[in-house]
């Protein structure tokens, strides 16, 4: 299948690759088809691209990669969801943002993306409680 | 909008599984209990709103500054990329 980016131009992928958001992502409730782009970043970071929208592109970033003692515990509602039924199908990722000045960038731990990565289900998930920031800084100063 | 008066200690009941109870009243602040079945998310509304443009602010990532941030992370890559 041929997916138009305004990002990366014309890209094949394989319709077992999509992953299904069945609420979108907030702000987005109409996209639920992504694909996690690997090749167009460096590590650690990669590209959440819409599959409907070509100007839809999200970076994301480990969450563990800054904070190493991030924790999430994901409600039996989210697990639900996802179909999640063990550790190993999970991977979870925060949406970055890049202002002009780049050292400037944050990465969203309050809502991460909640993948079961098997089953090809997503979720942007807003942690009930408020330890950890929307916009915490990836380099400190 | 639907309208009600309540006082401390009474509720609502939404359909058949929420209730609200206004629990605390103070000058401006009220305190508010819900109840209701695990499969509703119930969230502060400015929460929801300020990761919408969180979001959007994400989505809004101009090109030459991706290429600021690969010098960022691999310093070493600077050279061999110009």
């Amino acid at each position: 299948m041929k997916l138009n980016t305004a990002r990366f131009g014309e890209y094949e992928y394989r319709q077992e690759d999509v992953l299904t958001f069945p609420k979108g992502i907030f702000g987005f409730p109409d996209e639920k088809e992504f694909l996690l782009l690997t090749q167009f970043s460096e590590e650690p970071f990669m590209w959440l691209q819409s599959v409907h929208s070509p100007q839809l592109a999200f970076v994301l970033l480990d969450p563990w990669v800054v904070m190493s003692e991030y924790k999430i515990d994901l409600s039996e509602d989210v697990k639900r969801a996802l179909k999640i039924v063990s550790k190993d199908q999970v991977m979870v990722m925060g949406i970055v943002v890049i202002p002009d000045d780049p050292k400037l960038m944050t990465i969203n731990l309050r809502a991460p993306i909640v993948m079961n990565v098997k089953d090809r289900l997503a979720e942007q998930v807003i942690l009930p409680d408020d330890l950890y920031p929307i916009r915490y800084k990836i380099f400190s100063e | 909008m639907l309208i009600l008066t309540r006082k401390i200690g009474e509720s609502l009941l939404v359909g058949e599984d929420i209730r609200i109870t206004v629990i605390d009243i103070q000058k401006n602040q009220i305190r508010i209990g819900i109840e209701a079945s695990k499969e509703y998310t119930i969230l502060r509304e400015e929460l929801v709103l300020e990761i919408q443009q969180e979001n959007q602010k994400a989505m809004e990532i101009k090109p030459e500054v991706l290429d600021e941030l690969v010098k960022l992370v691999h310093p070493s890559k600077q050279e061999k990329r110009s």
